[in-house]
């Protein structure tokens, strides 16, 4: 397109509101965590406040129960990610083979979608709630098995990761499906006329066609997984223990219930570059 | 296949979606509030021997509400005792009338005050009655915003941290005046006391038993409006359909039998041997340091008053804590994710036959299930007669309204004026009547009896006996909030309740976190002041 | 053929119980006493079901204020951040400029950080500085800072399938670029568009934290009134059950009504 002076203005102006959004909403808090990340507030009303350099940094990445948090919510993202873009391609590929599965599923798997996260973990709370839950009941009754996710914490950990997958793997259905119906016709005709199987036709033409849909959502789940919050304090409130203290739990727990605001600066820009970093490692591996 | 929708329509639905978010905008800002009408009667206090008694019925239009404000038609019925003899002069003016003189002459009508508190049931009720009567009697509209207490304590905090004026008045739990006066962030509140002017005549501060509680350092810093022991409450009709009998000196070896003999709802379909709040929360280091601890010879929370040991994980206390992990496996399953709200709500389905709670459950119990009532007995914490050495056996709780240092002086007045409606003798009559606390001496002896009899529980012939023998005591001037929300030492004991560490290694773990919390505020706090 | 259908059909089955069967569970909670709930065994539909709860959190818990504070932030919103986004967008895919691709970067970056300490400078910038607390307008520009993130990769992976020969040719003809991009671009990528305001307005209605820190009676929306009744739950299950319903039906019913939209408009191109 012709760009001359005028144009040019009118790129600044279009650009405009995005940009101001950023630097007021993004870049000033940002500068204020960094700063706060370099000072001594360490409790609520502290006055007397000087630079600390590194030392919260340090703190941080040795104290024990900062690292574990970290590393159970690494592992939740990543196994429920993992689990999300797998039963998401396999679901999205039936919908978009059989045009009778998409038309009864779609109704039904927009659902979890419009519920808030934080209704979500009501229902799973409702669910398996010790005292009165359904498949509580249920699973004592059938099985013998009792659970009790506020006892034991690997089965809480467990069900938040149920939790996810449950509310989640629709959203990947339906980008996988967007993705597949993009694609020409000739190309998977020709693919089927070879007579492949299901799971080959998944594998050798579909993922590598909807490449990029698949990153949007490995990443997109990637972002806000790592930073579950709603749905898991309304389910556990990080407990039993600090089984499910996710990241962001400790976080909120660390600054704005111990008010150690300058520890938890220094752990939020440490959980920024991390996601900044896989984002960008795993957009260029599947980009390739 | 799809319809051909235009560019047209798309911007239309946009438009559209658009212009209904400011219809609704402007919709809201003119919806009326709704006040309830609240009938106000006025009593004069007689002050000698009455004669004729008339009575006429006053009616007048009051302006209530935000925005738009609706006229409310209000009759009021109005009692004036005429006296016969002349030296009968009235001595001084009704809380309302005096309410709304000072209103007017500071020119404090249209002010808003806020106040954010926790959902406790007291503070519903100020929220649902007290403050819209008092907003329609003075003109100062007072706003309650009732929250989680996690919530609570994170809006106080940040409000006074930042300084600003977000909210006037804030819920002063009882544990929290020390280190809220350690950082200078509430109003003293003796000045005011000490005013003519502003404190109404009738006030007689002197009979809040309460009140002590919430000075530092000789500075008040809130005027308490709710205060409850947490006690043994147990099921009367249960205890003699099975021929038990509360012994003379409740004993844990008596309570951990009885847990034993209604096991997890084996003896009564639904009812549990015991019930308390274990979850991964402060509150499992609040019930500990509260209630269990005292019973087994630990005070002061077990932290020495210099700050500098602690003395919780000792033989006795780790007895302690090993006995009450053990007594969790006769609770309702869910037991390890109780708050001290799951606990009163299980005594109001009926689903513990005895337990360590908050008395101001009482008020709900009977509200949402008054099938309980007369079911309910109580009595002094349970003890262990070997570790237990005299002392303080059980926890005074209790909040109050304290004061935003950093508002203006107009809305300093507007929110004593409050306080002092929310906490006379009528406010704290119709909190006491409602929920079950009380927290004035007057009251406690006038209605105490009366609600004993209706509720059936005794409750308050044993606060009355538990205020003059002293045996409650709240909590010591520590930075008992500081060391509460530590995550570290509620996680910590919550993972002996799950059985991942042990009680033992729990208690030294918790020790540590503990001397670590309190080293952070040694200096600031210096030597404190041991129980009188 | 048989064998394939017999696999639709378990998929679909076991797909409508794991999905249909939370959602009737949480209403039938919403409809039963405090002390029907604790039944055992439980109740499977509600013995003497009682629209009470439901009156208790329109009213008693302001569930109704807080339903319609939600709707209106979430709406206005997601119209803001959809339409700054697509400005953004079209320059972004259109015009060369140094930096551009670090530009888009920053821009889907604001979604990465945790939102805890962000909540904190909010409330400084917003309450303490501007005086804006407790407003639906405080929340409506903050929520900005994550759903343009999405918005705009949605709306560029669009841009960038229309293609150029179209501008070109639209150029001949005289048209100047906002021309272009609301009078040929709109059209083509309008699913996307619908996909954007959709998914924005989803995340808006269901935000907590920086809801709860910045508001306090007026302004408060949905989550936060949920949320604050998690440790006043005690008897109030019902009551919160209620809520939860309330909370879910605007998401469901819009999800449901524009579904065609979701199966369209996520296309993304191929690349």
């Amino acid at each position: 397109m012709a760009v001359n002076s005028r144009v040019k203005n009118l790129i600044m102006l279009m650009l405009l509101p995005c940009l101001m959004v950023y630097v007021v909403l993004a870049l000033i808090p940002l500068g204020f965590t960094i700063w706060l990340s370099l000072i001594n507030m360490w409790r609520p009303g502290e006055t007397h406040l000087y630079f600390v350099g590194a030392e919260n940094y340090v703190k941080i990445l040795t104290d024990p129960m900062a690292m574990y948090s970290l590393r159970i919510t690494l592992i939740y993202t990543v196994v429920s990610v993992a689990v999300e873009v797998l039963l998401g391609l396999v679901i999205g590929a039936l919908m978009y083979e059989s045009i009778s599965v998409r038309r009864t599923l779609t109704p039904i798997l927009v659902i979890p979608l419009g519920i808030p996260p934080i209704t979500v973990g009501l229902i799973w709370r409702f669910l398996f709630h010790p005292d009165f839950g359904a498949f509580t009941y249920w699973l004592r009754t059938t099985t013998g098995l009792n659970i009790n996710y506020a006892i034991h914490g690997d089965q809480a950990y467990a069900l938040t990761i149920v939790m996810d997958i449950w509310q989640w793997t629709p959203l990947v259905a339906f980008i996988v499906l967007g993705g597949l119906l993009a694609i020409p016709t000739e190309y998977v005709e020709s693919f089927m006329i070879d007579g492949a199987g299901f799971f080959r036709r998944l594998t050798h033409l579909y993922m590598r066609m909807i490449r990029s849909n698949l990153v949007f959502a490995i990443i997109l789940r990637f972002m806000d997984s790592f930073k579950v919050f709603d749905q898991v304090w309304m389910l556990t409130q990080g407990g039993p223990g600090t089984a499910t203290q996710y990241v962001s739990i400790f976080l909120y727990r660390l600054g704005l219930i111990s008010w150690n605001l300058s520890e938890a600066a220094a752990l939020s820009l440490i959980i920024l570059l991390i996601v900044i970093i896989v984002s960008n490692v795993v957009t260029k591996i599947i980009k390739r | 296949m799809s319809k051909p929708v235009g560019a047209l329509t798309t911007t239309i639905l946009l438009v559209v979606l658009i212009i209904l978010s400011i219809i609704s905008i402007a919709l809201i800002s003119t919806l009326p509030r709704t006040v309830p009408t609240v009938t106000v009667p006025i009593t004069v206090p007689s002050v000698s021997v009455l004669t004729v008694t008339q009575t006429q019925v006053k009616t007048e239009t009051v302006t209530v509400g935000l925005g738009t404000p609706a006229t409310v038609t209000v009759t009021r019925p109005i009692t004036i005792t005429v006296t016969g003899t002349p030296a009968a002069a009235p001595a001084y003016p009704s809380l309302e009338e005096w309410v709304k003189s000072i209103a007017a002459k500071y020119n404090l009508k249209g002010v808003t005050i806020k106040m954010v508190t926790e959902s406790t049931p007291t503070s519903l009720f100020i929220r649902d009655v007290l403050a819209p009567e008092f907003s329609k009697v003075s003109g100062i509209n007072a706003i309650v915003e009732t929250v989680s207490w996690d919530e609570m304590y994170r809006k106080t905090v940040a409000t006074l941290q930042a300084k600003t004026t977000d909210y006037d008045i804030f819920y002063i739990e009882q544990d929290i005046v020390g280190q809220f006066g350690v950082l200078g962030w509430l109003e003293d509140l003796t000045p005011y006391l000490a005013d003519k002017e502003l404190t109404w005549p009738g006030y007689d501060p002197a009979d809040i038993f309460a009140l002590k509680e919430y000075y530092y350092r000789g500075k008040l810093l809130a005027i308490p409006f709710e205060a409850f022991l947490k006690i043994y409450v147990y099921r009367k009709d249960l205890f003699e359909k099975y021929g038990i009998k509360l012994p003379e000196v409740l004993t844990w070896d008596f309570v951990k039998r009885v847990a034993e003999f209604f096991g997890a709802g084996t003896k009564e379909p639904g009812v549990y041997g015991w019930v308390a709040q274990a979850a991964s929360h402060p509150c499992l280091w609040f019930e500990m340091v509260e209630s269990i601890w005292p019973t087994f010879g630990i005070h002061y929370w077990g932290i020495s008053n210099d700050l500098s040991h602690v003395y919780f994980n000792n033989t006795c206390g780790k007895k302690a804590f090993r006995l009450y992990i053990e007594l969790l496996k006769y609770a309702p399953p869910g037991v390890t994710s109780y708050t001290w709200d799951e606990v009163g709500a299980t005594f109001t389905r009926g689903g513990a036959v005895q337990g360590l709670m908050y008395a101001e459950f009482f008020g709900t119990i009977f509200k949402e299930n008054p099938a309980m009532i007369g079911k309910y007995g109580v009595a002094y914490p349970p003890i262990d007669p070997e570790c237990y050495q005299g002392g303080y056996i059980g926890y005074f709780d209790g909040g109050g309204m304290g004061i935003n240092p950093y508002i203006s002086q107009e809305r300093k007045i507007a929110a004593w004026l409050f306080i002092q409606w929310v906490t006379s003798k009528r406010g704290i009559e119709e909190i006491a009547k409602n929920i079950n606390t009380v927290v004035r001496w007057s009251i406690l002896t006038e209605l105490g009896p009366e609600l004993d009899k209706k509720y059936g529980h005794g409750y308050f012939a044993l606060l009355m006996k538990a205020i003059r023998e002293g045996t409650f005591r709240g909590a010591p001037p520590t930075p008992t909030y500081d060391i509460a929300t530590t995550t570290e030492l509620f996680t910590t004991l919550h993972k002996a309740v799950t059985g991942e560490i042990s009680p033992d290694e729990a208690l030294d773990r918790a020790a540590k976190i503990v001397l670590s919390v309190a080293a952070k505020w040694r200096e600031t706090y210096g030597i404190l002041a041991p129980y009188s | 053929m048989k064998r394939q259908t017999l696999i639709y059909i378990i998929v679909i089955v076991l797909i409508a119980f794991a999905y249909i069967f939370p959602l009737y569970w949480l209403i039938t909670t919403s409809l039963k006493s405090y002390i029907e709930i604790y039944a055992n065994p439980p109740y499977w539909y509600p013995p003497n079901p009682s629209l009470q709860y439901y009156l208790d959190a329109f009213y008693k818990f302001f569930g109704l204020k807080y339903l319609i504070n939600s709707l209106i932030v979430a709406s206005t919103n997601a119209a803001l951040a959809t339409l700054s986004s697509l400005l953004a967008a079209f320059v972004i895919s259109r015009f060369q400029f140094k930096g551009k691709d670090t530009l888009f970067f920053s821009f889907v970056s604001m979604r990465m950080a945790p939102p805890a300490v962000f909540a904190v400078a909010y409330y400084y910038m917003f309450c303490v500085t501007l005086g804006m607390k407790d407003q639906l307008i405080t929340l409506i520009i903050v929520y900005l800072v994550f759903n343009i993130p999405i918005a705009i990769w949605l709306l560029l992976s669009a841009e960038e399938n229309i293609p150029r020969d179209l501008d070109y040719v639209a150029s001949l003809e005289g048209y100047g670029p906002l021309s272009i991009l609301f009078k040929i671009h709109t059209p083509i990528i309008r699913g996307v568009i619908v996909i954007a305001y959709i998914l924005t307005f989803l995340f808006a209605f269901n935000e907590y934290l920086f809801a709860s820190f910045l508001t306090s009676t007026e302004a408060r929306t949905i989550p936060t009134g949920l949320q604050g009744m998690v440790t006043v739950a005690g008897v109030y299950w019902s009551q919160m059950a209620a809520l939860g319903v309330i909370s879910a039906l605007p998401g469901i019913i819009i999800a449901l009504v524009t579904r065609r939209y979701l199966v369209t408009g996520l296309t993304m191109g191929m690349a």
